[in-house]
């Protein structure tokens, strides 16, 4: 096991590479945790998930979790924990206008905010910047100018992802008070966290309509108007973005990755694919 | 990699030399070959996706638009300000990438692009 721990002023960054380990904390920082490869199981209060590569998790700063890798493949995670101060100041910095934030730097209310808390797929500038200051921690830099800018613009692009995929779809649902429509979001995404966790495993509605403490009826059309698509399309985008994943990084053969990501027959996956990405599971490795 | 390898661009320099090192040392270019053009000898540059800059003596010139590609725009962001160059913006994120301008010692408006290919990340 490998364990690197680098201090950017009042914020962290550990990478682990680990066959097995155990973590239980609270850490008091708001944490962005990514799975390079491999999956690691997290409880995070009385929620039981499974985070697998190509995809983060959100995690607030009083927010206790355990996390347990158990695991034939070694795998690689990355946890960036931001200091409460860094993110008030951040988002003071984005929402304040420019006069005040010169003429009244300390004026603001000290509110710590609070996030759904949620999986979400590591991509687009998010993963561009994680991964690159991976890269910079992994060749030894300790440039704090550097680190912070990094760290910063992380939060920049979790704060657009963040408006994108619950202040939007929170506004797209159609209740007239704002707390039943943030609390209906709030359950379709544990709802949409546990069908990420579970992709490859025969999941049924009712299950899932349970998770999320909806009728089966209400979760269906309360899951379409935020997202724009049925549970089963969502799960079948998540075993297809999986597929994509093992194909660009494995030598599985494709029946493999077919029982891997919980397709029951081959030819399905392959039209599937298809017809969701314009070329076949072997042309795109 | 996204950009075409045989796309050139030309800038009109008072001397090569000082702007050569700065392209080489500050943005990570390298020296590819001298080229003879009109009796002068123009340095041809080449950056990391195989585009060229080449730079042409010229004794009368104006401040130009140039647009060098970058693997990581924040950590040139972050090494030009450190060495107190005029940025004129932050690092701002589009279509094509992250990118950021400057202005390099000779007054010629360089913006930097890192290409991110959106499509399958």
């Amino acid at each position: 096991m490998t364990f690197q721990r680098t201090l950017v002023d009042k914020n962290e960054v550990i990478m682990e590479s680990a066959y097995e380990s155990v973590h239980q904390a609270t850490t008091g920082k708001y944490a962005i945790q990514m799975i390079f490869n491999g999956s690691a199981a997290y409880t995070i209060a009385n929620r039981e998930l499974n985070l697998y590569s190509g995809n983060f998790i959100f995690l607030n700063q009083d927010t206790s979790y355990s996390r347990k890798i158990d695991s034939p493949v070694k795998v690689d995670s990355m946890s960036v924990l931001f200091d409460p101060d860094f993110v008030l100041d951040f988002e003071y910095a984005r929402s304040a206008k420019a006069e005040l934030l010169l003429d009244e730097p300390q004026s603001y209310e000290r509110k710590i905010p609070l996030f759904v808390e949620a999986i979400y797929p590591l991509e687009g500038d998010m993963k561009f910047n994680l991964l690159h200051l991976k890269n910079h921690l992994d060749q030894g830099s300790n440039d704090n100018l550097l680190l912070n800018t990094y760290l910063e613009h992380c939060l920049l692009n979790y704060y657009a992802l963040y408006d994108a995929e619950v202040t939007h779809r929170e506004a797209s649902l159609k209740f007239l008070s704002h707390t039943t429509k943030s609390e209906i979001l709030r359950r379709l995404s544990v709802a949409r966290d546990y069908i990420i966790s579970n992709y490859n495993k025969n999941i049924c509605l009712e299950e899932i309509a349970r998770i999320a403490c909806l009728s089966v009826n209400h979760f269906l059309r309360t899951f379409k108007q935020a997202y724009h698509q049925s549970p089963h399309q969502f799960l079948t985008s998540i075993r297809l973005r999986q597929a994509k994943y093992f194909l660009r990084n494995t030598d599985y053969p494709v029946n493999e990755i077919v029982d891997i990501v919980g397709f029951e027959c081959p030819s399905s996956f392959i039209r599937l694919f298809r017809n969701s990405f314009q070329v076949t599971p072997g042309q795109y490795r | 990699m996204m950009a075409d390898k045989l796309n050139y661009q030309v800038l009109f320099v008072k001397d090569t030399v000082l702007p050569a090192v700065f392209f080489i040392e500050e943005l990570g270019l390298e020296m590819e070959e001298d080229l003879l053009v009109g009796g002068k000898m123009c340095p041809v540059l080449r950056m990391f996706n195989g585009h060229r800059l080449m730079l042409v003596k010229h004794e009368e010139k104006d401040p130009e638009v140039i647009v060098i590609y970058t693997q990581d725009c924040l950590r040139d962001f972050c090494n030009l300000k450190r060495q107190g160059f005029q940025m004129v913006s932050a690092p701002v994120y589009g279509k094509k990438g992250l990118t950021c301008e400057f202005y390099d010692p000779w007054g010629n408006l360089t913006l930097l692009l890192e290409e991110r290919d959106y499509k399958d990340a």
